[in-house]
């Protein structure tokens, strides 16, 4: 069997398996914001091509604020989440990390410009709102969920 | 045809999507405030003439079901209101008699104020005037101490005088029958004769020369010569008044007053003994009680 294919045939589950769990969570909003950052900047950057980086982080970005059913007005997220998943995913492109360190650092770095992207686009869509605690549970849980992104960046011969 | 191609490949349409795709949230998340506003009035727009529509079917709708309402209620109410009227009808036919009878009482009242003289009433029981020998029967007799020859009156006028007296009832003979006669005068010439029956509601003066002048219209009153009726009693009108051919007298005819053929309360006057005129009329000089008859 082609390790790509298999590859490609676990992230397409593992992204439908978040997808699935970024709806339920939705009465929890610390670990659906883990699991939304995971989607966008975990699995989307590593699907190679770009439009479909851009659909992953969009659809995401749609289900959480519908999910959550508290939005005037919405597109903000999907739109912050397509932005930040293209430029994560051309930051690996024209600079792939050698080593774990580099991509968790850039992890790291779009994580919080994500955060403030998503907040600046959402008060366009749907005027002043609190900034909540989403981005910290990502930061804190980075060390759970930033391994399982670079397992699945790394090509399959360093698996 | 390379051109087309060069443009119109896989790379291109996954960079047209993705254009499209990014730039579509950009300006969903920018304008979408105010396209939404614009979309609802265009929506609006749209939908208003199956609004108004449906609003004019619904309100016709209920126009309709309370116009039902309505009638049906009307028709209720008109029903109520018909049975309502038959029944005040059947009241009101059930009370004429009583009113009848209670108009009569009052004028009799009123004229037994009038007239300074003891009077009896009298109930009508049969009234069979226009039958052969026939008359008006009453309900007083020999018991209650009625004669014969005593007068009779009503609210209107003279109606005749007693004819024959029962135990209990009595019959009175009409002025208009052939056989009756009363002294009457004439209201303007003073001028008496004797008035006689002549047809139903109808009777005539005899004895009036011709060389007096009557006229049609002129009231006829008693003369209280007959010593039955006291002076100035309304007899009734100067219907026609025509000097007879070849004769000395004139040919009078007149209408009685008194509604012969309503009759129900009547006043029996005294007999000729007990009357006494506190009106200071002459006494009856000569009594012509059987001639005039």
């Amino acid at each position: 069997m082609n390790p790509r294919s298999t590859a490609t045939t676990k992230m397409a589950l593992l992204a439908s398996f978040c997808l699935s769990s970024l709806y339920i969570l939705a009465p929890w909003p610390g670990p659906q914001a883990v699991v939304h950052v995971f989607i966008v900047l975990g699995l989307a950057p590593e699907l190679r091509t770009y439009l479909n980086c851009a659909l992953l982080a969009a659809i995401a970005g749609w289900i959480l604020e519908l999910s959550l059913r508290t939005y005037s007005g919405m597109g903000g997220t999907p739109t912050a989440n397509m932005l930040c998943a293209l430029l994560l995913w051309y930051s690996l492109y024209i600079s792939p990390p050698e080593r774990n360190f580099g991509y968790y650092i850039q992890l790291v770095l779009t994580v919080i410009l994500h955060t403030f992207i998503t907040y600046f686009l959402v008060n366009i869509a749907a005027g002043p709102h609190v900034m909540g605690y989403g981005w910290q549970w990502s930061l804190a849980l980075l060390p759970l969920w930033g391994p399982l992104a670079w397992h699945f960046y790394k090509p399959p011969h360093m698996r | 045809m390379r051109s087309k191609r060069w443009f119109w490949n896989p790379v291109w349409q996954k960079r047209c999507a993705m254009a499209l795709l990014v730039l579509g949230h950009l300006f969903w998340v920018f304008l979408g405030k105010h396209l939404f506003p614009m979309w609802r009035g265009l929506t609006t727009f749209f939908v208003r003439p199956v609004e108004t529509i449906s609003a004019k079917l619904e309100n016709w709708r209920f126009e309709r079901a309370r116009r039902i309402n309505d009638i049906d209620a009307a028709q209720h109410e008109m029903d109520a209101l018909r049975s309502e009227l038959a029944e005040l009808r059947i009241e009101r036919q059930k009370d004429s008699v009583l009113l009848a009878e209670a108009d009569a009482a009052k004028n009799l009242l009123g004229l037994k104020k009038l007239l300074p003289i003891e009077m009896r009433t009298a109930r009508v029981i049969a009234n069979n005037r226009n039958a052969p020998f026939g008359g008006i029967v009453i309900d007083l007799g020999k018991n209650d101490g009625l004669v014969a020859d005593q007068g009779v009156i009503c609210a209107d006028g003279v109606v005749g005088r007693i004819w024959s007296v029962g135990l209990s009832q009595s019959i009175v003979l009409p002025l208009d029958a052939h056989n009756a006669s009363t002294s009457v005068m004439l209201a303007k010439s003073r001028a008496t004769g004797v008035l006689q029956g002549f047809r139903p509601g109808l009777a005539r003066i005899l004895y009036i020369s011709s060389q007096e002048a009557v006229q049609q219209g002129e009231p006829v009153y008693t003369s209280g010569l007959d010593n039955t009726f006291p002076r100035g009693m309304l007899i009734g009108y100067v219907v026609e008044a025509s000097p007879s051919p070849g004769a000395f007298e004139m040919d009078i005819l007149v209408a009685l007053a008194s509604p012969l053929d309503t009759l129900n309360l009547l006043f029996v006057l005294p007999g000729s003994t007990s009357l006494e005129f506190d009106t200071r009329l002459e006494p009856p000089q000569s009594a012509s009680r059987r001639g005039a008859r």
